[in-house]
């Protein structure tokens, strides 16, 4: 059994207006999703921090913004928006708010709602780790009850994306203890769908919103049905008990096979990679990190772990970013090129042991995996073999996330090397990656510092225009590629497998639920 | 000379009524199968447990590899010689361990009696009727499933029965007169003790120790389940068998010969003990 | 009794107070510390990082810090799992019915199996019967439970079909009448409650009561009876079968831990909302709170479980009083 905690920043799954005509068919209403997952945590998107949670309060709740298949920024709660650039630099967004939007409650949504989602995230007793979103923010303000405004001390492009948060209601939580109100668990939103039950490690259930401000669902319901045991959730989509599951890689094989199972597969916002720790000598030098890539045989491990659902990692910009600039090869498999680098580096192999060597200490280091996941357990048996073939010796040590985590986290920092997964997001801001100012305490955890850089990724969060931008970013990504700052990986593609009655179905980087308001099923196959 | 000659008749004994027991033989058999095994798996993997191999990846069994390859194309069979390696080595290290935790407070409590006596043994009653899973997993998720861990973890869980068990022997032997002769002597508490009560004792703490190992491989299995087990480089019959668990249906072997060695090994220990107690219980003797 | 009962939960309590400390111990300790709050993901400022460990009062000493959990805990207070963020007594206590559905079906489905089938083993030594049930206790007894739970699955609802594959009832039974929501109930424990649960416990069972038989078989007093010229059913309805039933019924109670440790897998494999199950998951996600209340939760009732079943001894030997 794998409890899949993921290791990536959630990506919160959005909805859209725009309408996909897939079939010529009229769309119907009824049935219901039965969705298979492990267990959500809290139903507040202010606080969640893990992926089912995500999901489920992402049909629950609106945020003022969201993002479509195109990942565009797209109106939501608020119809319209501006950003202005004041003379003393500072950067002000206006949101006008829709009128029409019910609480499913029936209390009509305003900007006050607007105002108190944020001021309760800025509070500084609210648990929850999404207060760095918004560190720009100076001033927010409910200009009238349908205008929100929001000013920025400085020019802030990556701000946009902050506003796709899910916003919960003033009504209802004003004076309550956020970080324990019942509320968490029996949430009342804006979204297309209402919530109604959710009986512990059992399900979820929600239903559809007839007074909902967008495209009214076609579905009935969603039930989010709680199973821990992979091997078991492949089971029951295969003997047709659910309708909806997350596939792992491993499995992908057979649950093709399956007749009435549709499984999807997309690209993902999710990119892994070899880190290592800059504050060690070893590795604080660019010509032996390039090595360390280019000793990977990352085609091979593409095709044999993830049995080819993943391409080589170029940088941390997903390949269907307007970030990723197309230019940019992945550095190419080369053991031969690698021993040279690291002989430039002085790392020999002087006493003939098959192991390289400097002033006498042997190239080794203890390589953090997170304990759990078969596949990451594969990628650092092979990596192990690869590095083994170039004289460099990879001692794996597998730990639980927690432990994991706060070895790489600061005060700690008490890691050599590491394998992780991460998610930049809609936004290709890496501030918190790659800038040297984050190295302290932000997720600079291998202490990655490189002027240009820094002056690129200040550059990005400045530019508010499009093309400008745009190319800061390919610069950035070529940049990045060239110097590895981390070994680049993969881009692992999405896997779900989906019943075939659903119809309506676009993948999207940031997942199939985005557009589930449109999903119906032909009156003929209904089933719920 | 007198001593000897009753020691050769006592084996006499328990060896008839141990060869008797055809079930408790084919136990000793596996036992001892299983042990050379391990002791000797570097000699007798025909390839390496550890280096991928991945043009050989996903083979059924075959006459190159019988027990077949795994997803990164190592030989199975070497893989599962190893593992039983590690998973013996954690079984006996944490049962070693438990024993003497176990013969040490156990005796120490039957031959003193008294407030340490009755102290440790409602110790041992609380600590027997508590779920030690759920102690178990708790512990080693905190400080990571490291074999080392694993050992000190269900060794330090499971001494109480052993305890229990000398305690009562010695209870019941000190009273004896081979022991009020050896007090009549002069010989020291500790020289009592461990020269003449404990070797009296051996019998049930020897069935102790043989049914301790099962429940101990048993138990590293479960907690592989649950993603506790040895982790990769090193392997375990526990980490193969979870390993191979999602490909049950595509790669049957990977699952299935793990697996098998477990409940073979179990089984092993499990008949041999029993048929240790048959043969060493004189209360069931015929 | 009323007595022997307090004296039974009073000595309980140093141990459950010595099981807190350590796991409360262990849980602050460990490296990483508590990271329930931050499952999934990291914080990525230090004001923050800080603001949690003082919301949580990490910045205080250790021994302050278990002796305020104490102290709240005394007074009916678990506090809130920092995971799921909703009162622990709350979250504990609405898993104890599943857990009981899982535990007492397979407990007492092994008892009715294992009783009959060790007396015949023993009645009938080395007979056919007595080795087909020897060798099928050895079989179950030497087989991980997983590992039998997911080849069932395999065969018996995904191949077969025969049953569910997991979860506690089934989708879209909308508002059954009692008698096929119990039957659709039944169908569901198969697995978990008698396979995963129920096999290895049976098995156990099935040998103990053989030997425990056996031993009373061959006492004198029984023999007596036989030279008396008493039938043999007589015997051992009579004589033997009371008194071999005795020690069983103890280590019922003894088992109790075993058959919640079980519990842990089979609601794990079977998706089955129980106790074992958020003990397995707060574990992983340090969820201090809920850790701590489900150890305690379990200690309170294998205590339990053993004065139910000191009792059922009292009761069954009437030479036994309590003082």
């Amino acid at each position: 059994m794998k409890y899949a905690l993921s290791s990536m920043l959630v990506v919160v799954f959005l909805f859209s207006f725009t309408v996909i005509a897939t079939s010529e068919e009229a769309p119907v209403r009824g049935d219901m999703l039965v969705y298979g997952m492990v267990s959500p945590m809290v139903l507040n998107p202010i606080l969640s921090t893990d992926v089912p949670s995500a999901v489920v309060h992402g049909t629950i709740f609106s945020g003022l913004i969201k993002v479509n298949d195109r990942m565009e920024h797209k109106p939501d709660l608020a119809k319209s928006w501006e950003v202005e650039l004041l003379d003393d630099g500072r950067m002000v967004m206006t949101f006008h708010l829709r009128e029409d939007v019910l609480w499913h409650d029936g209390v009509p949504f305003t900007a006050e709602d607007a105002l108190f989602t944020f001021e309760t995230i800025m509070d500084e007793y609210t648990i929850t780790i999404r207060r760095g979103d918004y560190e720009k923010v100076e001033i927010w303000e409910v200009v009238d009850p349908h205008t929100f405004r929001v000013t920025f001390v400085e020019p802030f492009a990556p701000a946009l994306t902050a506003f796709t948060r899910g916003v919960i209601p003033k009504h209802l939580l004003e004076g309550e203890d956020i970080n324990i109100a019942r509320f968490n668990h029996e949430p009342v939103g804006t979204g297309p769908f209402v919530f109604r039950e959710w009986v512990p490690d059992v399900h979820v259930i929600v239903d559809r919103n007839e007074n909902y401000f967008g495209q009214v669902p076609y579905l009935d319901s969603i039930m989010w049905r709680i199973i821990p045991d992979d091997e078991i959730l492949m089971m029951e989509l295969e003997a047709g008990a659910i309708d909806f599951a997350g596939i792992p890689t491993i499995h992908y094989r057979r649950m093709r096979e399956v007749d009435h199972v549709y499984v999807h597969r997309f690209p993902g916002l999710r990119f892994t990679y070899f880190g290592w720790n800059e504050r060690l000598p070893k590795f604080d030098d660019d010509r032996v990190r390039r090595a360390l890539t280019l000793a990977l045989d990352r085609e091979i491990m593409a095709e044999v772990i993830y049995k080819g659902l993943a391409v080589p990692a170029t940088g941390p910009f997903p390949p269907v970013s307007w970030a990723t600039n197309p230019d940019v090869v992945p550095l190419p498999y080369d053991p031969e090129e690698a021993k040279r680098l690291l002989a430039e580096a002085g790392w020999t192999d002087t006493d003939g042991d098959g192991w390289l060597d400097r002033d006498g200490i042997k190239f080794e280091f203890e390589f953090l995996g997170q304990a759990g996941d078969p596949v990451d357990m594969m990628i650092i048996e092979l990596a192990m073999e690869h590095y083994r073939a170039i004289g460099v010796k990879l001692n794996p040590l597998f730990l639980e996330w927690g432990d994991f985590v706060s070895r790489l986290d600061p005060p700690r920092r008490e890691f050599e090397a590491f394998f992780l997964g991460f998610s930049v997001g809609v936004d290709p801001d890496v501030h918190v990656f790659y800038h040297s100012g984050q190295a302290e305490w932000g997720f600079n955890d291998t202490n990655f510092v490189d002027t240009i850089t820094d002056v690129l990724i200040y550059a990005g969060r400045r530019t508010l225009a499009f093309e400008q931008r745009r190319d800061i970013y390919w610069e950035l990504h070529y940049r990045l590629n060239e110097l590895q700052p981390v070994s680049f990986m993969f881009f692992p593609e999405s896997l779900v497998g989906v019943e075939r009655r659903f119809r309506g179905i676009v993948p999207t980087p940031v997942g199939l639920l985005w557009n589930i308001e449109y999903w119906w099923v032909p009156e003929d196959l209904q089933r719920h | 000379m007198a001593v000897i000659k009753k020691k050769s008749t006592f084996l006499a004994i328990f060896w008839r009524q141990f060869s008797r027991n055809r079930m408790a033989l084919a136990g000793g058999m596996l036992v001892v199968f299983f042990t050379v095994i391990a002791i000797l798996a570097p000699f007798l993997a025909p390839h390496d447990p550890r280096t991928p191999n991945i043009r050989n990846r996903m083979q059924p069994p075959s006459e190159e590899h019988l027990l077949g390859t795994d997803a990164l194309g190592r030989d199975m069979l070497s893989r599962t010689i190893h593992g039983a390696r590690i998973s013996l080595l954690i079984a006996v290290l944490a049962v070693a361990l438990s024993i003497t935790i176990g013969i040490l407070l156990g005796s120490l409590a039957g031959y003193y009696g008294g407030l340490f006596d009755s102290l440790l043994m409602r110790f041992v009653d609380l600590v027997l009727s508590f779920p030690t899973l759920y102690l178990l997993i708790t512990l080693v998720a905190l400080v990571g499933p490291s074999i080392f861990m694993l050992v000190l973890v269900m060794g330090g869980l499971g001494w109480t029965g052993t305890a229990r068990i000398v305690r009562a022997e010695f209870l019941r032997l000190r009273e004896q007169e081979f022991s009020e002769a050896a007090r009549a002597i002069g010989a020291g508490n500790l020289r009592i003790m461990f020269r003449h009560l404990l070797p009296n004792a051996m019998a049930p703490i020897i069935v102790a120790t043989t049914l301790g190992v099962p429940g101990v491989i048993l138990g590293e299995s479960a907690l592989s389940f649950l993603g506790l087990g040895v982790l990769p480089p090193e392997m375990s019959w526990g980490t193969l068998v979870n390993a191979g668990l999602p490909f049950f249906r595509t790669a049957w072997w990977l699952p299935i010969f793990p697996g098998l060695a477990i409940f073979l090994c179990v089984l092993g220990f499990n008949f041999l003990g029993d048929g240790l107690r048959d043969a060493l219980d004189p209360r069931l003797k015929r | 009794m009323l007595s022997y009962i307090a004296r039974r939960i009073s000595v309980a309590i140093p141990l459950l107070l010595c099981i807190t400390f350590i796991t409360f111990a262990m849980m602050h300790l460990a490296p990483g510390g508590l990271s329930g709050v931050f499952v999934g993901a990291r914080v990525r400022r230090e004001e923050d990082r800080m603001a949690i460990i003082r919301h949580y009062g990490l910045d205080q000493p250790f021994p302050v810090r278990y002796a305020r959990w104490l102290g709240r805990m005394f007074r009916g207070d678990f506090g809130h799992s920092l995971v799921y963020r909703r009162p622990v007594l709350e979250m504990v206590v609405e898993r104890i019915p599943a857990t009981l559905q899982l535990t007492i079906p397979a407990m007492l489905v092994s008892v009715l199996v294992a009783i009959p089938i060790g007396i015949l083993s023993a009645i009938r030594q080395y007979s056919i019967a007595d080795m087909l049930s020897t060798f099928f206790a050895f079989l179950f007894v030497s087989t991980p439970s997983f590992f039998l739970g997911l080849v069932a699955i395999l065969v018996l609802s995904v191949h077969l079909g025969w049953l569910p594959i997991s979860g506690m009832s089934t989708l879209g039974l909308q508002d059954p009448s009692w008698w096929v929501a119990f039957v659709d109930r039944l169908r569901h424990l198969v697995i978990p409650a008698g396979i995963v649960l129920g096999l290895g416990f049976t098995a156990g069972l099935i040998r103990y009561v053989r030997a425990s038989m056996l031993e009373v078989i061959h006492q004198d007093y029984i023999r007596t009876a036989q030279s008396k010229g008493l039938r043999g059913y007589v015997v051992v309805w009579k004589h033997a079968l009371r008194n071999s039933l005795l020690p069983v019924v103890t280590i019922l109670g003894l088992w109790v831990p075993f058959i919640l440790s079980g519990a842990m897998i089979a609601e794990t494999i079977s998706a089955w909302p129980g106790m074992g199950r958020l003990a397995v998951s707060a574990v992983f996600a340090r969820d201090y709170p809920v850790v701590m209340a489900t150890l305690l939760m379990v200690a309170a009732m294998t205590v339990l479980g053993n004065l139910l079943a000191d009792l059922a001894y009292a009761i069954l030997d009437p030479r036994i009083r309590y003082g």
